[in-house]
């Protein structure tokens, strides 16, 4: 809280390919994540001609540029959901090499996705679990997967109130019967609830008004400052506009 | 959008209260769209009470007792059919795979003298490498399930063919643990098979665990969103996978109880099956475009099936006319089913 700061930087040039590459103002302080000259190619089009993005401690950092630019490859790259044709990804000053979300997951990076990846007709506390349900202890839980539903409900409510969306009436109600904003809140309250370190959200206000568009920014600061959220040993990192 | 709200919120913490106290209609609305087989529930009821009026034999014992013997075997298969709905999918081999898996049951018994449970057990073991294989077809070819299916249709039902030579087995040349699923009890002056009651059983088995366990949770996920559940770190190909293994497993405990039923392990059973199970499913409140309503919807919707056919035979209805109303039936789930997959899209 003391230093983070909290600049949005127009990344980079664009190329004339249409790609994006990115660099953030250079720090002596070590950066989290870091991506080096990454390349992805979809066919004939270039998305990423060599991008490069570089996040430091307690930074909100935005990555700009027009659509088409390449925004979501990079961030998709950096998060796991896709698989880049050449570059580096750096966690901590160490390469790593991710091949699905889970990979990603593992170093601490949650990602909100451009396409709201909620799944509509599951309830938010469902989708807050999705694929990483709580299981009951003994045998129920080890031989049948029995869910652990009085845990993850409490977890829940927990989680959402300390995000400040504690008027909550129901998590048991389908996504689908939120608003646009309602459902980013459930994203972002994922990809926080579990102790990550770094969040990226890919145009987390894109579909949103101007209302809720502030809601979902003040969410993001909140997450970076607020003691409650972050672990003081993971601090939380939120990238990408 | 637009509410005028007299302080603006702070936080998200406004946002998520619902703004306006449901009225009537809402309220039905709402609970069709979280529990779409209640609806195929009340239909249940209400054609109960109106066959009654039309017919005094129609509410006795013995009727009620008939027609739950009649939708038995339907409705397990419907049950493995509606987990491949759930996923999105379709099957149209089922009946292919419960008649290849009958006639593994009898022929290995009859011809071969295995012992009943080993001939049983192989049975639905076949049933569960069937449907493996569709499963595969889907995920490995990437085939859309209806054309998977619609090719495995063709061939396990060339196979049942090519194996038994057309030949019908008798369940009278058969050990008498083949044909159990048939044998009748009694109880509170209701005439059931054995097979009812494996069908309740296998129905409040797969409810339990698509409502309370992990993977339930995930074939609901899979079919509501495969995208969203793949960036959330489900293997879909390992749920569709595991889906169609298990309807295979389910079509071989089918084909049990249809030695039951019939009497017989026939390659030429079974036809109707595929459309008859379809029509269960979507009457149940089954959503063809996947992860919507609940597997007993199933049992409803053959349950619904068997009720219209039996009432319009009493009511002195002929059979041509039983495929009308039927087919309605499935006009009006369908529409539902647009219905509340458009208003949860409106938002
Ligand atoms: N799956 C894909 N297949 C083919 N081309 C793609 C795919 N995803 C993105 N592209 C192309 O890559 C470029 C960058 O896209 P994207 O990263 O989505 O940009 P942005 O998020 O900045 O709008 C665009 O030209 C787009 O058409
Ligand atoms: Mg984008």
């Amino acid at each position: 809280m003391s230093n983070p700061s909290n600049n949005v930087l127009p990344l980079g040039r664009l190329s004339a390919k249409g790609a994006i590459s990115g660099k953030s103002v250079s720090s002596s302080s070590p950066f989290i994540l870091e991506a080096r000259n990454v390349v992805k190619r979809y066919g004939s089009v270039t998305a990423l001609a060599g991008a490069d993005l570089e996040l430091r401690h307690g930074e909100i950092l935005g990555v700009i540029g027009d659509n088409g630019a390449g925004k979501s490859s990079l961030i998709r790259a950096v998060s796991g959901a896709l698989v880049p044709d050449s570059g580096e990804i750096f966690i901590d000053g160490a390469p790593v090499k991710f091949h699905n979300p889970m990979n990603a997951r593992q170093y601490g990076i949650e990602t909100v996705y451009q396409n709201l990846a909620v799944a509509p007709g599951l309830s938010i506390v469902e989708n807050l679990f999705l694929a990483r349900e709580r299981r009951l202890k003994g045998i129920r839980g080890a031989l049948l997967r029995t869910l652990d539903r009085t845990a993850m409900n409490s977890f829940a409510k927990e989680k959402m109130q300390a995000l400040g969306i504690s008027t909550l009436q129901d998590i048991h109600q389908p996504v689908e019967t939120l608003s646009g904003g309602q459902r980013q809140a459930v994203a972002v309250a994922r990809a926080i609830a579990f102790g990550s370190r770094i969040v990226i959200l890919d145009e987390p206000t894109a579909a949103l008004g101007v209302r809720e568009s502030r809601q979902v920014l003040d969410l993001i600061k909140k997450i970076r400052d607020d003691r409650n959220l972050s672990n003081p040993d993971q601090p939380r990192y939120a990238a990408c506009l | 959008m637009s509410r005028v709200v007299p302080k603006p919120p702070s936080e998200l913490e406004v946002v998520i209260k619902n703004p306006q106290r449901p009225t009537m209609p809402q309220n039905i609305n709402r609970v069709i769209k979280k529990h779409p087989m209640v609806a195929s529930l009340v239909v249940l009821f209400a054609s109960i009470v109106v066959f009654s009026f039309l017919n005094p034999r129609f509410l006795t014992a013995a009727n009620m007792g008939l027609i739950l013997q009649q939708v038995t075997v339907i409705a397990v298969l419907a049950l493995g059919q509606a987990l491949i709905v759930l996923t999105r999918g379709i099957d149209l081999s089922l009946g292919a795979i419960t008649v290849l898996s009958s006639i593994a049951m009898a022929s290995t018994a009859v011809y071969l003298n295995w012992s009943p449970p080993v001939a049983i057990s192989l049975g639905i073991a076949a049933g569960v490498a069937l449907g493996l294989i569709n499963g595969l077809f889907v995920i490995g070819l990437r085939l859309p399930p209806f054309l998977a299916t619609l090719a495995t249709l063709s061939m396990y039902g060339a196979l049942a063919t090519v194996v038994t030579k057309g030949v019908t087995i008798s369940a009278t040349n058969m050990p008498p643990m083949l044909s159990w699923m048939g044998s009748p009890f009694v109880i509170g002056g209701l005439r059931l098979t054995y097979g009812c009651g494996v069908m309740l059983i296998m129905f409040a088995v797969v409810a339990y665990v698509m409502q309370f366990t992990q993977w339930g949770r995930h074939v609901y996920a899979v079919g509501d969103d495969p995208e969203a559940s793949r960036l959330a770190g489900i293997s879909v190909k390992h749920v569709l996978l595991s889906v169609y293994t298990v309807a295979g497993c389910i079509y071989g405990i089918g084909a049990w109880l249809l030695i039951g039923r019939l009497g017989a392990a026939s390659p030429n059973a079974g036809v109707d099956y595929n459309l008859d199970a379809i029509t269960a499913v979507v009457i149940g409140g089954l959503s063809l475009f996947g992860g919507r309503g609940q597997v007993i919807g199933a049992l409803f919707g053959a349950l619904i099936v068997g009720v219209f056919r039996n009432g319009l035979q009493l009511s002195g209805v002929q059979v041509q006319w039983q495929g009308l109303a039927i087919g309605a039936l499935v006009v009006v789930a369908v529409t539902i089913d647009q219905r509340i997959r458009g208003t949860g899209a409106a938002r």
